[in-house]
């Protein structure tokens, strides 16, 4: 049978398409590799947050935050969405500009925020070090425990009728063929590469696709209060640069009562092995920040790569010199918060629509440019 | 579709070379196996260290009374240090780091230590397999309560039922009574044929016959079922009775204390993080006791689970192999195999079908005690990652030591996803590690 929709790549993004495809009654075969979970899903943090670096990741965030909002509430349990807010943490009185210039570009789009000086953001989370000027309180975003969305995402879409193939690693994408390294082809009207940094499968994001590695740190359950998802404001240079390893303080409480401490960033490296220095480094880092987690047992470390592409933004569209093959790729650090937004900017353009917000900022066009 | 995170191993630890602790060959447990391979490597010259994380040395089995030290261990011990063996205890390996280096942990504190060649005799633990009523206080593994009693534990007058299968059950037993607990009833699961032919078998070998009936003159008096296992636990609060089947029929025993004894699982957490290739649920040596990783050696009971002369001359050859001394090893060969013979053997005749296990299973059994993972929210998925990742089963404090082999057993999963450090570390000593090395 030839479907109208195959999607490669069963992270939480191809999850996101499938789901929504299949809702709005398209057949949908959703197609992924030997292991038993996508990488850069299973490795992330959960956090859904809203981002400025630019207009059109700002756009694209808040759109996708919205949509996590009307979901939630049709999660299981288990994935443990909590709308507990973040707070970007000002380290001096320069940052503390960019927690006003923040403030107001959230406001620009109706985004309430609220600005905490050093006496409530010591109230607001009192095992912070002492001293911090203030932070920025964000309390749209959430945070989520993604393998289980995930898995909700792809039987709800399975139960409107998609069907799921694993095991089945993708060796050729051609325009309306989909073919395995088992030989299988599966015929198909569109086709989405929501792959991740395996989307590289098609030459044309090879080029532009790159992984960047990332650490997590996970403790045993602790009785240290933290009340939001706390993130440097050093965090947006970190996650700006591109050329050199860089860590920044990120810490997300679970439910369990376990601290999830982050992050890191390098190019360049396919090794998924812990690095101990790295790791070292952002650890000091977070005690900068968070000297209650001194104590805190690290049970297990682990490692992940994100999709990065040169200008910060995914590819979400039709792929230049193809009919009908597009890409759902290259969301770095924020697939799991685009997830849902990627997924209807694709049934859009699948469906001939105009989208909520503009598509073409993340038109895989631009790619070589 | 390339999988960049499957592809390699994510258990070795990267980090610029700095050395801060040397040795030649380096043993990780010091329990039989681990001071055997000791003894052999140290008798041709070789600067030998071995770490166990224990405080004292000698292992599971030679596990001393009130923190004395067995005799047996006590003299291989002197020995060792005599021949200028560097013994460490209560250190723990809790990483593998590049260019021939582990991480160790001691006294909350970490360092490296350097080697030219490691052999690993990390040993085994109990495995449990999950029935209702399982986590209540007052059940125990057998070997775990063994433990526990030679730590001091108190069991004067406590009424004691011993269940599961092998002859662990016996010395269990034996070894309880004496000290002082009620043993009211053993129920070994395996039916009274196999058990009897096993018996032929253990004629053929030395020794093992003499062993059995000093058993049998122990455990007198103590009722022993054969074709009977435990079904359920209950209490309030903690444990009061089980419900036992016998040959189809069900009955009751009021009792304090259960000691459940299956099989013992090889600890692979070590020789997983070296990247040691494993075969059927233990580490794939060669008769040199060579691993697939270039200088990294494994005896004993990681390699299979096989007793304890089996884990002495492992060590040995193990020993002498890391000392580059073939010949030495060569004329262990024989011996070994015909240990390993035997070993198989048992094995075979207490093998446990996995549905007979399953079938005492409930929706509402704790598989996960530290996440508190039901039977029921697992037993559809498809396998233990996506396990983790969908309940966080196996994530919790012991990182998967138990419910990994549950699983094994209940689903026939792979249950090896080890991930450094191998022991809870505090964030202050992760953050330490860079000063550390400058």
């Amino acid at each position: 049978m030839t479907y109208d929709v195959a999607i490669i790549g069963a992270g939480i993004v191809g999850a996101a398409c499938a789901d929504r495809l299949s809702s709005e009654g398209l057949s949908v075969c959703v197609i992924d590799g030997p292991s038993e979970f996508a990488p850069a899903t299973a490795a992330g943090m959960g956090h859904i947050v809203v981002m400025d670096d630019s207009d059109a990741q700002f756009a694209l965030t808040s759109y996708s935050q919205k949509l996590w909002d009307e979901f939630a509430s049709e999660l299981p349990p288990e994935a443990e969405f909590e709308n507990c807010g973040t707070l970007w943490i000002a380290a001096d009185e320069e940052e503390m500009e960019e927690v006003d210039r923040k403030f107001w570009k959230y406001a620009e789009i109706g985004l309430t925020t609220e600005i905490l000086d050093e006496r409530s953001l010591r109230s607001a989370e009192p095992n912070l070090k002492k001293g911090l000027p203030g932070a920025l309180r964000v309390p749209g975003d959430s945070v989520v425990y993604q393998p289980v969305a995930t898995n909700f995402l792809l039987a709800r879409a399975q139960a409107a009728g998609a069907s799921i193939s694993r095991n089945a690693a993708v060796s050729l994408v051609i325009d309306g063929l989909v073919e395995t390294w088992g030989g299988e082809r599966i015929e198909a009207q569109h086709i989405v590469i929501s792959a991740g940094c395996g989307s590289t499968l098609l030459p044309e994001l090879a080029k532009a696709v790159k992984p960047r590695k990332g650490h997590l740190v996970i403790t045993e359950r602790t009785n240290t209060t933290v009340n939001h998802q706390l993130v440097e404001l050093g965090y947006l240079r970190s996650a700006h640069g591109t050329d050199r390893d860089s860590v920044a303080f990120n810490i997300q409480p679970r439910k369990t009562g376990q601290l999830l401490i982050g992050s890191s960033r390098q190019y360049g490296s396919d090794d998924p092995s812990a690095d101990l220095e790295i790791v070292a480094k952002m650890m000091k880092r977070a005690l900068e920040y968070f000297p209650s987690a001194a104590d805190a047992q690290a049970t297990r470390i682990w490692t992940g790569f994100r999709p990065a592409t040169p200008d910060g933004l995914p590819y979400i569209g039709m792929v230049p010199g193809y009919e009908k093959v597009y890409a759902a790729t290259g969301h770095e650090g924020l697939g799991i918060t685009t997830a849902l937004g990627t997924a209807a900017l694709i049934a859009d353009e699948i469906l001939g629509r105009e989208s909520a917000i503009p598509r073409e900022p993340y038109s895989p066009t631009r790619i070589d440019g | 579709m390339y999988d960049l995170a499957s592809n390699r191993s994510q258990t070795a630890w990267r980090s610029k070379p700095v050395a801060k602790k040397k040795t030649e060959i380096l043993v990780i447990g010091g329990g039989p196996a681990g001071l055997a391979a000791a003894e052999a490597a140290s008798s041709h010259g070789k600067q030998v260290t071995v770490i166990d994380e224990n405080p004292a040395f000698g292992g599971q089995i030679w596990r001393a009374e009130k923190s004395e030290l067995s005799e047996k261990a006590k003299n291989l011990v002197e020995a060792l240090e005599k021949n200028g063996v560097e013994m460490i205890a209560s250190c723990t390996c809790v990483a593998s780091l590049p260019d021939k280096r582990i991480l160790a942990l001691s006294n909350g504190k970490t360092f490296p230590i350097r080697y030219d060649k490691v052999i690993i005799a990390t040993g085994a633990r109990e495995q449990f397999v999950p029935f209702p009523g399982w986590t209540l206080p007052g059940v125990f593994g057998a070997g775990g309560l063994q433990a526990l009693v030679k730590g001091g534990y108190d069991i004067s007058g406590k009424r004691i039922v011993v269940a599961g299968t092998g002859p662990l059950l016996l010395a269990v037993a034996a070894y309880l009574k004496k000290k002082g607990g009620n043993v009211i009833l053993i129920a070994e699961r395996t039916d009274l044929l196999s058990l009897i032919g096993f018996g032929l078998s253990a004629l053929r070998v030395p020794g093992k016959w003499r062993e059995a009936l000093e058993l049998r003159k122990e455990i007198r008096g103590i009722s022993y079922m054969t074709s009977s296992s435990v079904l359920w636990a209950d209490g309030n609060g903690k444990l009061s009775r089980v419900t036992i089947t016998n040959d189809n029929e069900e009955s009751e025993i009021e009792c304090d204390l259960l000691a459940i004894g299956w099989h013992l699982v090889p600890n692979l957490e070590v020789p997983t993080l070296f990247g040691c290739d494993l075969l059927a649920c233990a580490v794939n040596a060669d008769e040199y006791m060579r691993t697939s990783v270039e200088d990294v050696l494994s005896a004993g009971e990681i390699n299979f689970v096989g007793g304890l002369e089996l884990s002495l001359i492992e060590g040995k050859i193990a020993g002498h192999s890391a000392a580059e001394n073939l010949e030495a090893a060569r004329g262990l060969l024989a011996k070994r195999s015909r240990l390993l013979t035997f070993a198989s053997s048992m094995l075979n005749t207490f093998l446990t079908d996995p549905e007979e296990l399953r079938k005492a299973v409930t929706n509402d059994t704790i598989v996960c005690r530290c996440e508190d993972v039901p039977y029921g929210r697992v037993k559809d998925l498809k396998g233990f990652n996506e396990a983790k990742l969908e309940t966080r089963l196996g994530m919790g404090q012991c990182q998967g030591r138990v419910c990994g082999s549950a699983c094994e057993v209940l689903f026939g999963w792979e249950a090896n996803s080890v991930r450094p450090p191998l022991v809870p570390l505090k964030i202050s000593e992760l953050a330490n590690f860079e000063t550390e090395n400058k």
